[in-house]
């Protein structure tokens, strides 16, 4: 077993070999070797709140038999047009999606932090599923950007765009 | 690994890295619309070179698809020096320059993998989006025409989508040019296509026959897409009110039109066939060399005169009846396999064309520059001869069948030349009175469009 501390210091503890998804802490471990150590010193996390390294290890203990995915398989998933395929996202990772922005968002961060590829890859997808068929004010309102074109760069840029609309 | 500190509420506030790692789960219109929400996100997308590298991989996805293994590589200078050579690119030969493509020669083999349109449009969709940023330049077209498919390849094209695209005059120019096969053509939203040069390139094509096979062109929306190009198409034009411009080659007239042209070949069908019974009327007339158009005007110079009168007018009028051609849809598509190409057609009259070509004259075509009918038999025996005559000996030479059928045949033959020739003389112009000098004009491009083909294709 392995403990890990979030940034409030609340404990957890997970079964290594589910931890070991994330690529930080299995280096961290293979680094420090097979001691009884590891078992009794948490890990500090202070970059991830509890509630977020819940959802990590959920994500993990999900994933736990999945092969791990490394930086060379980046473009494993492109499509022909070079745009990584967003739409195939599993049912039980559409649902763990399924959190409020903000959430989703320190997800991101949190699966950056802890090198969790597939993890950062899902969360990734799942924001670009949400600009998908949105006009550009309505990505606004759904991330709320401030537009700060002014009139004449805005109607620039909805000319180079004109072709992309009314599709 | 970056570490990211502290709580994240809005997109903006992720990092930079993590963004362009957004990036590339979005195709090119969400970049785009992506890119339309602020500054900031503007100078993200553009500078993240996603919309370069969906180009780039589209381009290079299209090539895996199409290639088998071991192609060569090359680059863009390499393809736009070919540019005169029309032909597959030894890209190999060339150094290599920095480019964002990468240009795979594309050999016969592939053929058959293009002939649709899926893959022409993804790589055209895909470039679009530089496009409309105006980052890709006419060349890149011709470089994709040129290099990446090359000319045999364009030759087996049948259907081809450029909707928004920014293709130019001249995109449409090469393909009209070499896609000898090409039945659909569309070019919605594209701004740069102008109406007067389109135009003129495609009443050219039309008029050399080219564009025969060409079923439909949909202009919907291009930038001068005005009432003067409404007009313009106005003859051909199958459905106005969802403004799809509908090219067909024996179809694409309105009913006024259709009406006024069928009588108009009834009664011209009648003046050929009573003219054949008058050879030295004919003779006279081909000793003139005057204009088919000319010598038919709609008014029947014998309205006193009924075919069935005539030997071989019944075979006529059953042509008429057969083939007319212009009512149904099916009719005319099926029809589209016996359509006469204006090109390129030896006459004794015209000393000017190549004897060596006569062994290609299907029986009973007709020549574009007197405008007269060829009857192989007759020019073999060293006569002139033209309409009901040629009826009488285009039976298939040797044939020792029906004599009936074998004439009926021929009568069809025939009336598709009269068909086409009479077309000309009359749609081509808004009026009638105008027809028949648009006619000689016509048939004069008819003559150097011939020359022009004939030395395409024999080069």
């Amino acid at each position: 077993m392995v403990k890990l501390t979030s940034s409030e210091g609340t404990e957890f503890d997970v079964e290594r070999s589910v931890i070991e998804r994330s690529l930080l802490i299995k280096n961290l471990l293979d680094d420090v070797g097979e001691s009884d150590t590891c078992a009794y010193t948490p890990i500090p996390l202070p970059n991830v709140s509890g509630p977020i390294l819940a959802k990590v290890i959920e994500y993990c203990e999900h994933h736990r038999n999945d092969p791990v995915v490394g930086h060379g398989d980046a473009d494993a998933e492109l499509d022909a047009s070079g745009a990584r395929v967003s739409d195939e996202i599993d049912e039980w990772d559409m649902e763990f999606c399924k959190v409020d922005q903000g959430t989703l968002f320190e997800m991101i961060l949190a699966a950056n932090y802890l090198d969790i590829r597939s993890m950062l890859d899902l969360t990734c997808k799942t924001v670009a599923n949400m600009i998908k068929n949105k006009t550009p004010e309505e990505i606004r309102k759904t991330f709320n950007i401030t537009n700060d074109f002014s009139p004449e760069e805005e109607e620039q840029v909805q000319r180079e765009n004109a072709w992309c609309e009314d599709r | 690994m970056t570490e990211t500190v502290g709580e994240c509420h809005q997109l903006t506030q992720l990092p930079e890295e993590l963004l362009l790692r957004l990036l590339v789960w979005m195709d090119i219109v969400e970049l785009c619309r992506l890119s339309a929400t602020s500054r900031w996100m503007y100078r993200l997308v553009l500078e993240s070179g996603e919309l370069w590298r969906r180009v780039d991989l589209s381009t290079q996805s299209l090539l895996r698809a199409l290639l088998p293994a071991g192609s060569n590589t090359g680059n863009l200078s390499a393809i736009l020096a070919s540019e005169s050579a029309g032909a597959i690119v030894p890209v190999n030969s060339t150094p290599a320059v920095p480019d964002p493509w990468v240009i795979i020669n594309v050999n016969d083999a592939a053929v058959d993998d293009i002939n649709g349109e899926t893959q022409i449009n993804e790589l055209l969709t895909a470039t679009m989006a530089a496009h409309a940023r105006n980052r890709l330049r006419e060349e890149q077209f011709m470089l994709f025409f040129n290099g990446v498919l090359g000319w045999s390849a364009m030759a087996a094209i049948r259907r081809v989508r450029l909707d928004d695209t920014g293709a130019t005059d001249n995109v449409v120019a090469v393909l009209l040019a070499r896609c000898k096969q090409l039945e659909w053509l569309s070019v919605r939203r594209c701004r740069e296509i102008t109406r007067g040069s389109v135009a003129q390139l495609l009443n050219s094509y039309w008029n050399i026959g080219k564009l025969l096979r060409l079923r439909v062109i949909n202009f919907d929306r291009a930038e001068r897409h005005d009432a003067s190009l409404h007009w313009h198409f106005s003859n051909r034009l199958i459905n106005r009110e969802t403004s799809e411009m509908c090219l067909e080659a024996m179809r694409g007239m309105d009913r006024e039109r259709r009406a006024r042209r069928r009588v108009a070949l009834r009664k011209k069908l009648e003046e050929e066939t009573l003219s054949s019974c008058d050879a030295s009327s004919a003779m006279a007339k081909s000793a003139k060399g005057k204009a088919l158009g000319d010598a038919l005007p709609i008014d029947s110079p014998f309205p006193n005169t009924h075919t069935s009168q005539l030997t071989s007018a019944t075979t006529y009028t059953a042509g008429i009846a057969i083939d007319d051609g212009l009512d149904s849809d099916n009719d005319a598509l099926a029809k589209d396999e016996n359509l006469i190409e204006v090109w390129p057609m030896p006459c004794t009259a015209c000393p000017v064309q190549l004897a060596e070509q006569r062994r290609q004259i299907p029986i009973g075509w007709l020549c574009p520059r007197c405008n007269w009918y060829l009857c192989e038999r007759c020019d073999d025996t060293g006569r002139r001869t033209h309409g009901a005559h040629s009826v009488a000996v285009t039976a298939t030479p040797g044939s020792q069948g029906n004599e009936e059928s074998a004439v009926a045949v021929g009568s069809i033959n025939i009336l598709h030349e009269l068909i086409d020739v009479f077309e000309t003389a009359v749609d081509t112009g808004e009026d009638d009175v105008d027809a028949t000098s648009e006619s000689e004009q016509s048939t004069e491009e008819n003559a150097a469009g011939s020359e022009d083909s004939a030395d395409e294709e024999d080069a």
